[in-house]
């Protein structure tokens, strides 16, 4: 018997709604200017009224930052910025009491070059193994088949160390070592990091660049068996001294290749789907179903306790490594005019830029990213359209400040403006006077009480975490139709993603004798029959109906 | 005459390092009162912290009608107000009985003063709005059980217990100022009075006919009152 | 009795609650003897007594009738010391920790059917307990049996207003006495009700029977309603609005609970009925209407404001002409009612303002209803008093959307 986690259902995450947020960006309160653990306990019940259900919080362990904690320089323990490891028990505990379920990071792939392990390994004699966390040669010409990155500042995945005098290998930043995972010694380490947490009461992780793991000459060094293998030694371990945790992939790749990540339900539990992100913003830009479709249509089925974690945005930028370059260039024509927005491969920006802070369009990405099957993942400050900073370098931009208020620094924090660790967005458009939670929880028609309300009705429903997804085929391609369906729940999704108007005949023959109830104003339609049924959908409308037997 | 100059001058550096010397253990006690006093409250505040946010007194606050406090610091919860008044109390308390020991060593009669009322001031902002708090929920409380009471005047009640425990806050804020004297207890005693009379006044004439009743319904036999009709 | 009303041989445990040194249990286990000797196979059925204290009283009692052939079994149960302070409105503090017990016993005795009878009842304990409360679950396959006691038109106002119209509404089950003391189950209920973890919340006592039959009637168990003859009639243990607050928060507190599952639920299924039909027998208690208008229109008066905070504009207006109307047209429409009592619910699941505040300023609204019954069903037979309940009970469940797309979009009628 394992140590159970706070939810008392095994698949949990499946009808969880997950709230993204970086601790430094929530709320600060030792006035220091960096938000901490003690500042996310007094936003837990903002957390609690919006109604997610999993807190996934970015890194916060201590680091140099220079990827934004991503470059973990010890993996047992919280930066010094952020509070202490009681503050973050504290922490988890509340959230617990609340019903909330915590995601915490688990970066793998690498450490930063200020990790004891690779000081210790830099000067540990060649083939010792210390030396052989991570991964060295004596030349630059290893593995010439993977690919480089982060283009825009990475020009080679070795970088010389003079202080041992040999090239060590990094997928990422060059201050960002990957670990050997062919050093047992490594795997123990991580585990043993993964029990540290865990015992503490974190419900799950986010493994963090997990195809590349494992190097392979002749091979792209990218989802290779090896790598899968390295997954199913952590899932066992998780599985045998712990019960109701859960592990979520980010392998940024296309879905079939995704697959592999759930080995047959005994890797990861869930994994996010990039391509579907990308497909999402394509098909309404080009006010076009069949992108959306289409990717679904190859997306495989997964096992039956796995899960895909769906999302709009997040803490990087939009990727579009999986997309086409004929896709990938209307993605910059569409959504990226201005070039200070493009980094890498992919797109800097907050969904309500995205957007053209259109609020019609916001709610029709999120009532699709809500109904389809997965489970969704929100971005803080995305839940009251918050926007970005291009001017920030990298991808600092859409990690400010969260908006609290009007008052100073967005209400962030009471430390001075220039002691903060990035200026809080102040534009006419988004800045913290227009764009705050406190007046939009003020306005009941706003944003926010929006997405209160779609995610507890999100809520109500399992279906849409755990249903079958069918995709209906109206002539009219503008308009997406769907059906989910668990036993006797059968759920009726259509979105219109033009910016007029449409008309739609759905083929809905099967269900004739079902009335649709239009779930969020609980209002009946007419009954459905044999022959097509039609709707008019206003500009970027959509409906989710209930359909409901006649004998019921 | 040398002699009585060294003299002078040695009588002189003798008393300077007395004084000094009778100076120092005070700004000593002080220095070591104000550390204590620091630490003392971030303790305090800790701890506080702690045991409001295990009791969820955030959440208790802002769903009791207990709306004053985050009303005026939006920003702030009301737990970390709380705290933050505990710990700054504290504070004050320390450097004042630093100020205290330095007392015998150095008179500062104004500086003291203020110091000795800053308590004063403090202790009536708590009371002050504990005491709005208090008045706001008791006067619905009271209302709600008075029309339950079938008690005519329940409005009248429920703005009297307002006032009431309004006016009673009002006189301890005054008092721990020690503004007023006698005077004020005087005032305070005829209004007290004066509301106490209203109530008694709404309760009696409000709830007449619910006493007539009661005494009707024990003259009659048997007792079928609807007091003793089973509801649920 | 004729013969054949006995049950065929099977274990049986018969529990009975109460409150200790009232007589009341002595006098209960005595009626329960009887019941099982008539009905029941008493060398296999047991009698089980739960007591806050292992005092000898039971033994005691059991060594004293040793004559009987049914032994009684004594288990117990912790009194919670935060349960003394909330008095609830059956006035029996504990009751979750002897429930519990008694229902513990009863699933390791290997049960095939439980009843649990609470003596501290004004009606007490009959011979008639023990047989329509076990009879449906050993010759019917029922899991759960539940009581309908014949009452006068106004005797349990608060449960023909409000808790059994919302119960049968909400969670599909049509029982007249959603919070009756008294039940039957079968083994699997006994499992399925003892494997919840809510038994330890404090303030459990409060609220346990409407839990016990909202959980039966979520969990799909086949649920009986067994008729019973007339209650004996008994004042509450609290005053009116201590009880009102009670009941309707429990209710409330169950209908939050269960949001995810009731909002997908349709149209209520028929329960089973057994047992004899029964009227209410006795003088029908006076009811004094005028003093009913009156704290109703006192209530408008005075609880306006805080009315408003709850309700949508529309009803208070309809409530502003009721207080303005005549005795004569003094009539509360049942659609307006259902949805008052749902906008309360509404308002304690989000909790507008504090929820004793909430659940107090329903008292009045409760007396203006009952008044408005009152009045209506002056002359009415009994066949007539029902068909009007029925038409309550109508009102909610046309009423039901409106609870639910308030329940999805609270903000539809404030802003």
């Amino acid at each position: 018997m394992g140590y159970s986690g706070s939810a008392w259902d095994p698949q949990w995450y499946k009808d969880a709604v997950v709230y993204e947020l970086h601790v430094k960006a929530f709320f600060d309160s030792n006035k220091d200017g960096v938000g901490d653990f003690r500042g996310l306990i007094e936003k837990l019940d903002y957390l609690q009224d919006l109604g997610v259900t999993c807190l996934w919080l970015l890194p916060f362990f201590p680091s140099p930052l220079r990827d934004d904690g991503y470059d973990v320089s010890d993996y047992q323990n919280i930066h010094p910025s952020y509070g202490t490891l009681d503050d973050f028990a504290q922490f988890v505990k509340l959230a617990h009491a609340r019903r909330m379920q915590v995601v915490t990071e688990l970066v793998i792939n690498h450490t930063s070059d200020q990790h004891a392990w690779f000081q210790r390994a830099r000067t540990a004699p060649a083939g010792s193994p210390f030396r052989d966390f991570y991964v060295w040669s004596d030349n630059d010409r290893k593995y010439p088949d993977a690919r480089i990155i982060f283009l825009d500042s990475e020009r080679s995945n070795w970088s010389w160390d003079t202080v041992a005098q040999a090239y060590y290998w990094h997928r990422f930043f060059h201050h960002q070592p990957d670990l050997n995972f062919d050093n047992p010694a490594v795997v123990e380490e991580l585990l043993r990091t993964m029990d540290f947490w865990l015992d503490i009461g974190v419900d799950g992780f986010r493994l963090d660049a997990i195809p590349y793991l494992v190097e392979r000459e002749g091979t792209s060094c990218e989802n290779l068996p090896e790598t899968f293998e390295v997954l199913r030694v952590i899932r066992r371990h998780l599985d045998t001294r712990y019960e109701n945790r859960m592990l979520l992939a980010e392998a940024n790749q296309p879905p079939a290749g995704v697959r592999a990540y759930f080995g047959d339900g005994d890797a990861c539990h869930m994994a996010f789907h990039f391509p579907l992100m990308t497909r999402l913003f394509i098909g309404i830009h080009l006010e076009e179903r069949r992108p959306i479709t289409d990717i679904m249509n190859e997306t495989p089925e997964l096992p039956d306790n796995c899960q895909w974690a769906l999302f709009l945005r997040n803490h990087d930028e939009l990727t579009l490594e999986m997309v086409t370059d004929a896709e990938r260039d209307y993605m910059y024509l569409a959504y990226s005019r201005d070039p200070r927005a493009r980094l890498n491969l992919g797109i800097r920006r907050r969904l309500a830029p995205l957007m053209g802070n259109d609020r019609r369009r916001i709610e029709l990405l999120t009532s699709i990213l809500f109904s389809f099957p997965g489970t969704p993942i929100v971005y803080y400050g995305d839940e009251i359209g918050m926007g970005d900073d291009v001017r920030l370098g990298d991808r600092d931009g859409v990690r400010t400040p969260m908006q609290w208020n009007g008052d100073r620094n967005a209400g962030f924090s009471t430390a001075s403006p220039e002691s903060l660790y990035s200026p809080v967005i102040s534009d006419p458009i988004y800045g913290y006077q227009a764009v705050n939670v406190e007046s939009q929880r003020h306005d009941h028609s706003s944003l926010f009480h929006w997405m209160k309300n779609m995610i507890g009705l999100r809520k109500l429903f399992t279906v849409f975490g755990r249903g079958t997804l069918e995709f209906l085929s109206p002539a009219n391609t503008r308009v997406l139709a769907y059906l989910r369906r668990r036993q006797d729940d059968v759920v009726l999704c259509v979105a219109n993603l033009s910016r007029f108007a449409q008309p739609v005949e759905l083929d809905l023959g099967g269900l004739a004798g079902h009335t649709p109830v239009e779930m969020l104003g609980y209002t009946p339609f007419p009954k459905i029959d044999e022959g097509p049924y039609r709707l008019t959908l206003g500009p970027y409308g959509f409906y989710w109906f209930e359909l409901q037997r006649a004998a019921d | 005459m040398w002699n009585q100059i060294i003299g002078i001058m040695d009588r002189a550096a003798r008393q300077s390092a007395e004084r000094i010397a009778h100076f120092l253990p005070g700004v000593l006690v002080l220095i070591v009162l104000l550390a204590a006093a620091v630490l003392c409250s971030i303790i305090v505040r800790a701890a506080l912290l702690r045991v409001l946010r295990g009791l969820n007194f955030d959440r208790h606050a802002t769903h009791s009608g207990f709306s004053v406090l985050t009303e005026w610091t939006p920003a702030i919860s009301p737990s970390l107000l709380l705290a933050r008044a505990a710990q700054w109390t504290v504070l004050v308390l320390g450097l004042l009985m630093g100020l205290s020991a330095l007392d015998a060593t150095i008179p500062t009669a104004l500086a003291l003063s203020v110091f000795n009322y800053l308590p004063n001031v403090l202790g009536a902002v708590v009371i002050a709005v504990l005491g709005d708090l208090c008045a706001r929920l008791f006067a619905r409380t009271v209302l709600i059980h008075a029309v339950n009471m079938h008690i005519r005047s329940a409005r009248l009640l429920g703005t009297a217990v307002r006032w009431l425990v309004l006016i009673l806050t009002g006189a301890m804020v005054l008092d721990h100022l020690g503004i007023g004297g006698r005077i004020l207890i005087l005032a305070f005693g005829l209004l007290f009075g004066g509301i106490m009379l209203a109530a008694a006044l709404a309760v009696g004439l409000g709830s007449q006919d619910a006493v007539r009743r009661s005494w009707e319904s024990r003259a009659q036999a048997p007792a079928r009152d609807r007091d003793t009709l089973d509801h649920i | 009795m004729p013969q054949t009303d006995v049950v065929p041989p099977s274990d049986v445990v018969i529990g009975i609650s109460g409150i200790e040194g009232t007589g009341a249990l002595e006098t209960g286990i005595e009626a329960a003897r009887t019941g099982i000797a008539t009905y029941l196979d008493s060398a296999r059925t047991r009698l089980v007594v739960a007591e806050s204290e292992p005092v000898a009283g039971a033994h005691e009692h059991a060594g004293s009738a040793a004559s009987a052939r049914v032994p009684v079994t004594a288990v117990a149960y912790d009194v919670d010391s935060r349960d003394l302070l909330r008095l609830p409105y059956h006035g029996v503090p504990g009751r979750a920790h002897a429930l519990r017990a008694l229902l513990s016993a009863a699933r390791d005795s290997g049960a095939s059917a439980c009843a649990v009878i609470d003596a501290s009842l004004p009606h007490g304990v009959t011979p008639e307990h023990v047989r329509w409360l076990i009879q449906p679950i050993l010759d019917n396959q029922m899991d759960f049996v539940t009581p309908h006691y014949a009452r006068h038109r106004a005797e349990g106002a608060i449960t023909k207003s409000i808790l059994s119209p919302m119960f049968r509404t909400v969670f599909g089950c049509p029982i007249r006495q959603p919070a009756a003391r008294d039940f039957g189950c079968s083994p699997g209920a006994l499992r399925h009700l003892l494997a919840q973890r809510v038994w330890d919340e404090v303030g459990r006592d409060e609220s346990v029977d409407i839990w016990i039959t909202t959980e039966a009637a979520i969990a799909g168990l086949r649920i009986c309603e067994a008729q019973f003859g007339p209650a004996r009639h008994a004042a509450d243990a609290v005053n009116l609005s201590t009880a009102l607050a009670s009941v309707a928060g429990s209710l409330f507190a169950e209908v939050e609970r269960r949001a995810a599952h009731w909002q997908r639920l349709r149209s209520p299924v028929p329960v089973c009925q057994v047992g004899p039909y029964a009227v209410a027998e006795g003088p029908e208690p006076d009811i004094d209407v005028q003093w009913l208008i009156e704290s109703f229109q006192l209530g408008f008066a005075d609880l306006k404001e805080v009315w408003s905070e709850i309700l949508p504009p529309m009803a208070v207006l309809e409530l502003q002409t009721l207080a303005h109307a005549p005795v004569d047209r003094f009539r509360l429409d049942d659609r307006s009612w259902a949805r008052i009592v749902y906008d309360f619910a509404v308002g304690y699941h989000l909790q507008t303002i504090r929820r004793d505040h909430l659940l107090g300023s329903l008292t009045p609204l409760y007396l203006g209803w009952l008044s408005s019954f009152v009045l209506h069903t002056q002359h009415a037979s009994a066949a007539a008093v029902e068909e009007r309940l029925e038409a309550v009970a109508k009102g909610f469940e046309t009423e039901k959307p409106y609870l639910i797309s308030r329940w999805r979009w609270p903000e539809r009628f404030r802003s």
